[in-house]
């Protein structure tokens, strides 16, 4: 994984987050925060239930940064192990069905017509979680397969599994869906 | 379906997402404390109540009822009484009642206003209920007072 300013030992900020300077902290994760919203709203499929996640993040970032080593792995690779347990402690189930068409019809007006790309963000909601998540982190985030495994902690074999059981699922649920609208 | 639909996908939709007004961590910081302040300050007040609670009862259990100067306030001894007749003293009640041991038609009916259904195949029922509408007056007082006195010698 490239090491960017904010992983180095001798960042400033790191250094001084890690002697408890708030302003320091906020400087030092401002830059991963967005992403890791987008991330964990893709996980979740909940605004409410991403921010949550974010904020509970934050505070256990900043509560552990001491341990942090940026030997071992960056802070985006750090925060998004901890982002993940924390959905997962959070319970929250993938992107339910009626947020989904709240957000993406109801708001756009009775005129929207949905294009492909929804429903094929509408059938990822189905998948289970585990395999949303590798999903996610894949396709969205074009994290390798090594990556993936460092940031859920399972091996790369199960990483490949579950991408090929959401591609499988995924291309059955579309055919079908094809099938009922014809 | 190929890869680039699912990125595409994603990719859309994370777009279209407004973006977050990052919180700052003192802010968060002040908000998880508030929390639990909050969280202490529930936990202390139902302490407080179950304290006051028990303290009250202990107080009540271990006093001495029977007041032989005749001093203790009619109200107090009047809840005392009533603190007693709980549904499942109704048999003790009915008892005494069968035995005599309270023969106040006033403290009867407020038994059987007390503790409703409880008492209803009890002799002296009807009596009861047409005294107890003057179960407020002085005079009840005084009878509750006689009636007191019964009931306590006959528990020891």
């Amino acid at each position: 994984m490239k090491k960017e300013g904010i992983d180095l030992p001798e960042n400033k900020d790191l250094i001084q987050a890690k002697k408890g300077d708030t302003k320091a902290f906020d400087k030092l994760i401002f830059p991963i925060i967005e992403p890791l919203f987008k991330t964990m709203y893709l996980m979740t499929g909940d605004r409410s239930a991403a921010e949550d996640i974010v904020q509970e993040t934050m505070y256990q970032t900043f509560i552990h940064i001491k341990r942090f080593d940026p030997k071992k792995a960056s802070l985006n690779t750090w925060m998004k192990k901890i982002a993940i347990n924390q959905a997962s402690k959070m319970n929250r189930k993938l992107v339910k069905n009626e947020i989904y068409e709240e957000e993406t019809w109801i708001d756009k007006g009775r005129d929207y017509i949905a294009n492909e790309e929804d429903y094929v963000f509408e059938e990822l909601s189905y998948l289970s979680e585990s395999v949303r998540i590798v999903m996610v982190l894949f396709y969205y985030e074009e994290n390798s397969i090594k990556e993936i495994a460092e940031i859920i902690g399972i091996s790369e074999g199960t990483v490949k599994s579950r991408l090929n059981t959401g591609r499988e699922n995924l291309k059955q649920r579309l055919e079908r869906r094809k099938e009922r609208e014809e | 379906m190929d890869d680039k639909n699912i990125k595409k996908a994603f990719q859309e939709k994370a777009s279209k997402l407004t973006p977050l007004e990052v919180p700052s961590i003192a802010s968060i910081l002040r908000k998880k404390r508030n929390k639990v302040i909050k969280r202490r300050q529930i936990y202390t007040s139902i302490g407080t109540v179950a304290v006051c609670f028990v303290i009250s009862f202990g107080i009540w259990s271990g006093s001495d009822h029977s007041d032989t100067n005749g001093t203790m306030k009619v109200n107090e001894m009047y809840a005392d009484v009533m603190m007693r007749i709980q549904p499942t003293n109704v048999p003790i009640m009915d008892s005494y009642i069968k035995e005599d041991v309270i023969k106040d038609e006033a403290i009867i009916g407020s038994i059987i206003a007390k503790t409703g259904d409880g008492l209803r195949d009890i002799e002296g029922v009807e009596t009861g209920i047409a005294i107890y509408n003057i179960r407020e007056s002085n005079d009840v007082a005084i009878k509750l007072d006689d009636v007191w006195h019964r009931f306590t010698k006959k528990e020891q």
